[in-house]
């Protein structure tokens, strides 16, 4: 298995928390609300292109909505293969976070 | 919401044109999602500023993702483009092959026209260099002379020391030849120098050249010294060490070599291969006091430089008080000084006693003119091929709108297809013009070359050629083919396959054989004149006789017996002297004819006894000057036919005996041409040179000798060994005198040649076209032929219904370049004094050699069209 990065996670558990509302500027907002980081319009759509291109979203241009002029917006959903590397990746972070209690007190990361 | 919240328009024009194409929608739409969020949660102006941020922020990326695409629509247009000409390999080769020739001539051209355009105008300060001419003119007849007296320049920057920063003075006594030689070890190497200039020290402040030995500081400073070229060091010393070596000029005077140049720059009209310091001059033994001084005497080559923002007409505004100042007084009503700047010399300047021959500047016009001429022939070319081949494109198009491609790209892919060929032309025609630029030099007698690293403007030329073909050669293709309908292009309909294509088509090509035919017309034109005046009765016989060159030369002192020696051979049949070369150049001197006041200017030579009989001029009265008459050096004079009319003394017999300027008419010569064919035969006087030497040595340039019979080679082996024994240390030279005429049109003759390659060469791009269209007609009537044969039509009738179709468009194009090739011709031949008559001939020939030429491209393929046989034709119908 290819590890994905810490972005591409987070982006993936945005579009599935987003659910049917998981437009790229929902996403940009949904980021910036979680890390405080604010992505430029266009910068979000490279590590979603990316994902789109890994096999783990999908894409679909739905056509016009009212807010926006009769412009269509570009909805993503998660693939099976996305939601399989999702898991994978908690398997992962979990196992690694599986320390002995009392190394976890001695370095006081708990 | 309101719907009146809309992102900025600058910022929505902005966008659009920095998206990408395949998400332009999306993302514009994104930006205004965000836009009217932020507007309803901060406020508009908060919104305003956001989105500017939000604009900024991803500009960068948009545009690199947009290029990308770009770039992926080319490589796919490209490829398309490929099979496009693999699909008709053999035309497009064609195709290709004429637009390289087209534009491989057009780069030479404007590779010609360049360096004509770069005369003198390397040095840093040739912007600020003018050169005096000296005007001398009554009445309109008189010299325009551009070399002025000598102490001139001296005397103007003392003058005007404001104005003028340096003066640079060349003088060569207006000699042909100059005598050198170098005295070596064990040799002794004596030569004839034409291109020997005394020159001011301030020459290397004026001009830019370089020295690859010496110091320019002082290499000129002092008398006796000189700077040599490289080849001239390699003539007198084997390149051996020459600086301090000793020349020794008319076996009287020592120079010493103070500095060598470097290779002198082709492009300057300076041409020189020895410099000589100008304080030398002071030497009353190599030029007398009195003529140094003379204000009278013009042989100077006067250079000004002005000071920085100086205006030439300031300056010359003040040149008719500094007449009157220096000149003597018989001279200053006639004298008019006037600055000629640097840069027109080479292309504007056709004055009397130029250093060497000038080009001009209407041959830049005319090369220019062919120039664009092939081009348009060869973009008309392809052009015609690519709408020709329309019905094979237009499936392809039909589909491409069918499945949603816009006019838009329609055209950007048929764009694409003319700037590849272009630039596939261009690679093709570098190597052609590699290969054909040693071929122009030896023509031209220049050295281009096309050097695209060491000239990046060269590349710009490429570039600008790569542009206007694509361009010019698919704009028309790119809107014709896109604005068909689809259903029709699909469909194939013949009827709306373009009837406008095919006038446009048949117009192109009118204009590319008018093209053709001008420059054909031309050609034969400038061929008709140049044998005109090559063949035209000058008046006198020059194709006997030939010039020693003897200015300064000790055998002067010597001459009367010279003569009678060289009259003792039998075929030696008269001996005279010249003041210069008679039927290309002449003094002029001032006169007053009996019954005028006034001193006019006339051209004239100072020539010996015998001069008419050596020259086979006729007398239309009176006698020439000969030996019975030696007091004929004072008192009489001879003039021509155009002086007795001129003055209004009727006829030849009355005029002799009549006074000119005390001097008394003892003859006159029938009007001979004394210049070159580009001037009308105008007033002309001949004086007899005195017999003392310091006359002979100073106004004999040349002797010329008379020879008929026997073998020319041993007499003129007699004549050298005449000299020899005379003045066994000057060197022997001599020049014939028809050959050195000929050398006057020069000019014309190159550009005979050029014009004829040239248009050559454009009747052949044009054929090349014409061939790949008859092609294509051929085939699309393929099945018309079929069955007009299985209907009993002849072959032959075939070919000639083929044929015609384009025989007429040819017959047009002659009758459209009839008009336009006379008047511009015209305008051409008014240049010259003696024309050829602007007859019939040219244009029939033209217009036949067209036709012919048509035809014999066209019936290749109305034969093999014809003999086809109609059930391989007709078959699946």
């Amino acid at each position: 298995m290819t590890p994905i990065s810490r972005t591409e996670e987070m982006l993936l558990l945005m579009v599935c928390k987003l659910q049917e509302d998981a437009y790229a500027m929902q996403i940009r907002e949904g980021v910036k609300e979680v890390t405080g980081k604010l992505y430029s319009i266009g910068g979000i759509y490279v590590p979603l292109d990316r994902l789109v291109l890994k096999g783990y979203l999908e894409m679909q241009d739905i056509e016009s909505t009212e807010d926006r002029m009769g412009r269509p917006r570009r909805k993503f959903k998660i693939t099976g293969e996305g939601l399989r590397i999702l898991k994978e990746t908690r398997q992962l972070e979990q196992a690694m976070w599986n320390l002995p209690e009392d190394v976890l007190e001695k370095i006081k990361l708990v | 919401m309101s719907e009146r919240i809309k992102i900025p328009a600058l910022g929505e024009k902005l966008l659009e044109w920095v998206i990408p194409d395949n998400r332009k929608n999306l993302l514009i739409g994104d930006f205004e999602e965000d836009f009217i969020k932020n507007c309803e949660e901060k406020g508009k102006r908060k919104a305003k500023l956001l989105f500017w941020i939000q604009f900024f922020a991803s500009a960068p990326l948009f545009i690199r993702q947009s290029f990308a695409f770009k770039l992926l629509l080319l490589s796919h247009a490209i490829s398309i483009s490929v099979r496009n000409l693999r699909r008709h390999l053999g035309y497009s080769l064609l195709n290709l092959f004429g637009l390289s020739v087209g534009i491989a001539c057009f780069v030479m051209i404007i590779l010609y026209v360049q360096d004509e355009n770069s005369y003198d105008r390397f040095h840093e300060k040739s912007d600020r260099i003018y050169r005096v001419l000296d005007f001398r003119k009554v009445d309109g007849s008189g010299e325009e002379s551009s070399s002025a007296p000598t102490p001139l320049g001296e005397r103007m920057l003392v003058d005007y020391p404001g104005q003028i920063e340096s003066v640079v003075r060349f003088f060569n006594f207006q000699a042909p030849t100059l005598a050198l030689a170098y005295q070596g070890e064990s040799t002794i190497r004596q030569f004839n120098e034409s291109r020997l200039y005394f020159v001011d020290q301030s020459f290397f402040n004026v001009f830019d050249f370089s020295l690859a030995e010496g110091d320019p500081a002082t290499a000129l400073d002092g008398p006796n010294k000189v700077i040599i070229t490289s080849e001239m060091a390699k003539k007198y010393f084997d390149y051996d060490d020459p600086v301090g070596k000793i020349l020794r000029f008319e076996d009287k005077n020592d120079f010493v070599v103070s500095g060598v140049f470097d290779e002198l720059p082709t492009n300057s009209h300076l041409k020189f291969d020895f410099l000589v310091s100008f304080e030398t001059l002071n030497n009353p033994d190599v030029l007398r006091t009195r003529l140094r001084n003379s204000w009278i005497w013009n042989p100077s080559w006067t250079y000004v430089l002005l000071k920085d923002g100086m205006e030439p007409s300031t300056l010359e505004a003040q040149f008719p008080n500094f007449v009157n100042t220096h000149f003597p007084e018989s001279r200053r009503d006639r004298v008019k000084l006037y600055l000629q700047p640097l840069a027109d010399i080479h292309l504007h300047s056709k004055l009397d006693y130029e250093m060497g021959p000038n080009s001009d500047v209407v041959y830049i016009y005319i090369f220019s003119t062919i120039a664009v001429f092939i081009l348009l022939i060869s973009c008309i070319n392809f052009m015609n091929l690519v709408t020709a081949r329309a019905n094979t494109r237009f499936k392809e198009i039909g589909v491409r709108k069918v499945l949603g491609g816009n006019k838009k790209q329609i055209i950007s892919q048929l764009l694409t297809e003319s700037f590849f060929t272009s630039f596939l032309a261009i690679l093709l025609a570098i190597p052609i013009i590699w290969l054909s630029t040693p071929f122009l030099n030896e023509l031209t007698n220049k050295q281009l070359s096309f050097d695209l690293i060491q000239y990046p403007t060269e590349m710009l030329w490429l570039l600008i050629v790569f542009l206007f073909v694509g361009l010019l050669a698919g704009v028309y293709p790119a809107y014709f083919l896109s604005s068909s309908q689809p259903s029709q292009a699909i469909k194939g309909d013949p009827n709306h396959r373009g009837t406008s294509g095919n006038l446009f088509r048949k117009a192109m090509v009118v204009g590319q054989f008018c093209l053709s035919i001008i420059l054909i017309t031309g050609t034969i034109v400038a061929a008709k004149q140049f044998d005109f005046l090559q063949n035209r009765d000058l008046g006198f016989d020059n194709d006997k006789v030939v010039l020693l060159p003897t200015l300064r030369s000790p055998l002067m002192d010597k001459y009367s017996s010279f003569k009678q020696t060289l009259l003792q051979h039998s075929n030696i049949k008269a001996l005279t002297t010249a003041e210069d070369i008679p039927g290309m150049k002449y003094q002029t001197g001032g006169y007053t004819p009996e019954g005028s006041t006034q001193e006019l200017q006339f051209p004239r030579l100072i020539v010996h006894d015998d001069f008419a009989q050596t020259m086979g001029i006729e007398m239309a009265a009176g006698r020439g000057f000969d030996k019975s008459h030696p007091s004929d050096a004072d008192d009489a004079i001879i003039i021509n036919e155009t002086m007795v009319k001129m003055v209004g003394w009727g006829s030849a017999e009355e005029a002799i005996g009549k006074s000119f300027d005390n001097e008394m008419v003892i003859g006159v010569v029938k009007d001979f041409h004394f210049a070159s064919l580009h001037n009308p035969i105008g007033p002309f006087v001949l004086q007899r040179v005195g017999d003392d030497p310091s006359s002979l040595a100073f106004s004999a340039r040349y002797i010329a000798v008379r020879i008929e019979g026997g073998s020319i080679r041993e007499t003129l082996a007699f004549i050298e060994d005449q000299w020899r024994s005379f003045v066994p240390n000057t060197p022997y030279e001599y020049e014939l005198l028809d050959s050195l005429l000929l050398t006057q049109y020069q000019t014309e003759a190159t550009l005979g040649k050029l014009t004829w390659i040239f248009s050559a060469l454009s009747i052949l791009i044009a054929c090349m076209g014409l061939f790949g269209l008859a092609s294509f007609t051929a085939q699309r009537r393929i099945k018309e032929i079929g069955i007009r044969k299985v209907m009993g039509a002849s072959t032959s009738g075939l070919v000639l219904m083929l044929s015609a179709s384009f025989l007429k468009l040819v017959a047009i194009a002659v009758f459209l370049a009839w008009p336009v090739a006379y008047f511009s011709l015209d305008e051409w031949l008014q240049d010259f004094a003696y024309r050829t008559d602007l007859d019939i001939w040219p244009f029939a020939v033209s217009g036949a050699l067209a036709i012919f030429i048509v035809f014999l491209t066209v019936s290749y393929h109305s034969i093999r069209v014809s003999l086809i046989n109609p059930t391989d034709t007709l078959r699946d119908e």
